[in-house]
């Protein structure tokens, strides 16, 4: 029991350093970090299709990306301006609160660990709140890649914008662990019913 | 629920504390609150068995159906 405390109490302190880091460098990132690799790794712009390629024979200052060959393009052909910038932060805070909905849950349920409640009620309910974030994150993903693609590459030159909603494996493989963890959930509650009756027979 | 649990009336009738009845039909005095209270989801045959030969009552003594309807 020490043992699982221990680790829970560990896990919820990074979740919770997670939790605050989190929108603090989303804000940082998209407001003052130059334009360059550092916030393409942070808007996970994966989705740039193939007929793109051609991009990264531009000079013009932008920000790189990566494309589904993992080969580093130049997507945004232009300086992106406070505007853009701040529209950009606000359109990556949905998927961030959504993460940090789960991480809010996980310190939660660590939490019930810590205090030496292993199987409740409680727990299930976290536990299913957990999937259907995860749920919502995934189906929410496709829109904001195509949003934020659409805001980054806006003021591109004609034909050099993209805006495109795209279902990728990792997206299904996610989606699928939502589907299985709210399952899960489902035969934890289950469950917890048949431990509650059991504890109220005399 | 419409089943009654009538046990704090045959303890007070035989004169015998919850936990004198607790220790000797081998339960805790929580899960005999549990029963008294008539929080209990389900009573097992030999605790019904125990608590009868120790108050010398029978079942239905202890039990009562009151339709709510």
């Amino acid at each position: 029991m020490d043992k699982i405390k221990r680790v829970s109490l560990f896990f919820r302190i990074i979740f919770q350093i997670i939790f605050v880091v989190l929108p603090i460098s989303l804000v940082i990132t998209w407001l003052y970090a130059p334009d360059d690799l550092a916030l393409t790794s942070f808007i996970k712009l994966n989705a740039i299709p193939a007929s793109y390629s051609g991009l990264h024979t531009y000079t013009t200052p932008g920000i790189h990306t990566y494309t589904n060959q993992g080969v580093l393009k130049k997507a945004i052909l232009h300086t992106l301006s406070t505007n853009e910038k701040v529209l950009g932060c606000l359109v990556s805070a949905i998927p961030m609160a959504i993460e940090m909905c789960i991480l809010y849950f996980l310190i939660k349920l660590f939490k019930l660990y810590e205090s030496e409640e292993i199987f409740s009620l409680n727990h299930v309910r976290y536990i299913s709140n957990i999937g259907y974030a995860l749920l919502i994150d995934q189906l929410i993903e496709p829109f904001y890649q195509f949003i934020m693609g659409l805001i980054l590459t806006m003021h591109n030159p004609p034909h050099h914008r993209y805006a495109a909603i795209v279902l990728g494996q990792t997206n299904i493989g996610i989606l699928l662990t939502a589907l299985l963890v709210i399952l899960i959930s489902w035969i934890m509650a289950e469950g917890c019913k048949l431990r509650e009756e059991q504890q109220l027979t005399i | 629920m419409p089943i009654i649990v009538n046990l704090d009336v045959m303890l007070a009738k035989r004169k015998i504390r919850s936990k004198e009845l607790a220790e000797a039909i081998g339960i805790t005095e929580q899960n005999l609150s549990i029963l008294k209270t008539g929080r209990a989801k389900a009573i097992r045959l030999s605790t019904l068995n125990a608590i009868c030969n120790y108050l010398s009552c029978q079942p239905g003594d202890i039990l009562e159906y009151k339709n709510t309807s």
